[in-house]
Parts: C-alpha cells; structure tokens; sequence
C-alpha cells in the first residue's frame, strides 16, 4: 500500500467507526425510550 | 427536554458535522505534505484529535467518580455521567491504537512494536474496559456507583503514563509535539491551524455523544428501575397493571410517571 492509500484507510475508518458508534447510540436509544411505548399503545 | 435544549443540541451536532468535514478539507487539501513522511503524515490530524478525545473523556469520567465520591456532591447523575464518558473513551482509545497502527506501517514498517506509549495506551483501553464490565456486575445503584468510581479513579492514572512515556523511556513514538516539557511547540503554520482545528472538532464530537449517551444511560437507568419494580410487584403476587406493558420487553416500557399513575 502506498502513503496515500494509509492516509485514505485512516480517514475512512474513523468515519466508519464514529458512524457507527452514533447510530449504536440511536438505535440503543430507541429501544430504551419508554414513551415509545405509549406511543404504540395509542395506535 | 424544553424546546431550548433541543434546539442548542441540534445546533451542536450540527455544528460537530461541519467542523469534521472542515477538518477532512483542511487536512487532506490544504495541509502540504510533511517534509519527511509525506502523505503519511496526514494521519497525525485524526491521531492526535482522537487521542485527545480519549484523554478528555477519561478525564470527566475521573472528575464525575470523584464528585460521586465526595458527600456532599453524591450524586447518582454523576455516576452515569462517568459510566457515559468511559464508554466514549474506550471507544476512542481503540480508535487511536487502529489510527496509530495505520501509521506505524509506512512510517516505521511494522504494524505494532512495543514500545512504551503504544503498551501503556494498550493497558489504558483494557483498564477502562474493565471498568465497563463492572459497571454490568448486578449490585444496588449507589454500590455500583461507589465501585465504578474507586476503579475509575485508579483506571485514570494511567493517563500521565501515556503521555509522560514518550519522555520517561525511550521510545520508536515521537516526542509531544505540542504539549512537551518546553511548552515550545514543534508546529508551524498551515500544519498547527488543522491540528488545532482538529482538536476544536473532536472535543466537539465528545460534546455530542456525550449528550446522546447521558440520555441514554438515563432511559437505561429508568427502565431498570421498572424492571425491578415489575419483578417486586410479581412476587408479591401482585396483578400488573394492564396499563404496565410486559416489562421482560425492553421495547415497550412505559414512563415513571405513567407506571406510578397506574398504580395509583
């Protein structure tokens, strides 16, 4: 691999990792959400 | 949460979006080439940032374990505050040793060596794993919060070991280039603004998944509390409320206020 390609590996991975980290957030967070049930409850 | 609130926390993850994309354009376009290393060089305004970010957030964590700590702080908002800070830090930490990796390779031909700062930071992100795993051991809130925060404020210690190694051993990884025992910065111009440009944009990002991750420990609190609360009730041999949904389902839970409304 040459430096670009690292540089490129880098950047791209951290995207990856801080996208993915904000949606486990997200997603952990909608399961948590207790109105969420209430909002099933009233249709 | 009020209107305001929300607004000021859209605005700042707004804010976190355009400051990191700004950081790639700095980085990758405007940034010349180092003089020796070349392209590779680039890594260092993610490596640096996110090595911060890490530092920073085992930092509250260890502010938050003590005001847990101290009597008349006790607070069990502190102690979710700094079980949140540590789960961003580990996340980050393990960030680090991948970004550091990525530039050990071309810069000094191997993917890991051990050396001083890379074993310590090693050591870092498997003390503060550790202090998540006990924060999952089942205890009562304010046990856990007291054991959480002895191990965090020992776990933090290791800290100043990682930055100090580079200077109390000898080391493969380069001195502080900013933050050494001189206070004399090794950085100039184009190169010093993106660093610290990059630094302003993660301390931003740790602003923002602070906040989502507090709340969400918050709602992860409230529903454990429900979860117990279910399971007194149940033993008890006391009919659940049909307002009380089946609480084995962590999808359909109601509020505290709805549960204590029902009961009532």
């Amino acid at each position: 691999m040459t430096d670009p390609g690292f540089v490129v590996a880098g950047y791209t991975i951290t995207a990856l990792v801080i996208t993915a980290y904000a949606a486990s957030l997200r997603a952990r967070m909608r399961r948590a959400d207790p109105t969420r049930s209430l909002r099933n409850r009233d249709g | 949460m009020t209107g305001w609130r929300s607004r000021l926390g859209q605005l700042t993850d707004l804010a976190t979006v355009g400051a990191l994309g700004t950081l790639g354009y700095l980085a990758l376009v405007v940034a010349p080439p180092d003089a020796v290393q070349g392209d590779a060089q680039r890594l260092m305004y993610l490596h640096v940032p996110v090595a911060w970010l890490a530092y920073l957030s085992f930092g509250v964590t260890a502010l938050a374990s003590l005001l847990y700590l101290v009597p008349a702080t006790r607070s069990l908002r502190w102690d979710l505050l700094a079980g949140a800070s540590a789960e961003i830090g580990v996340v980050f930490t393990g960030l680090t040793i991948l970004l550091g990796s990525i530039w050990a390779r071309p810069v000094w031909g191997v993917w890991w060596t051990w050396d001083a700062r890379l074993v310590t930071t090693a050591v870092l992100f498997f003390l503060f794993l550790g202090y998540l795993a006990l924060r999952q051991v089942p205890a009562a809130p304010h046990v856990r919060a007291r054991r959480a925060a002895v191990a965090g404020l020992v776990a933090v210690t290791d800290v100043p070991v990682v930055h100090l190694s580079v200077i109390w051993w000898r080391t493969l990884h380069q001195q502080p280039t900013v933050l050494n025992p001189e206070l004399n910065p090794q950085i100039h111009g184009v190169m010093a603004t993106t660093l610290l440009w990059g630094v302003v944009a993660f301390t931003l990002l740790y602003v923002t998944l602070l906040r989502h991750r507090y709340r969400l420990a918050g709602l992860e609190e409230q529903r454990e509390e429900l979860l117990l609360h279910q399971a007194v009730l149940e033993r008890r041999g006391i009919a659940a409320d049909p307002l009380v949904p089946v609480l084995s389902d962590a999808q359909s839970l109601p509020d505290t206020q709805t549960l204590s409304e029902a009961q009532r």
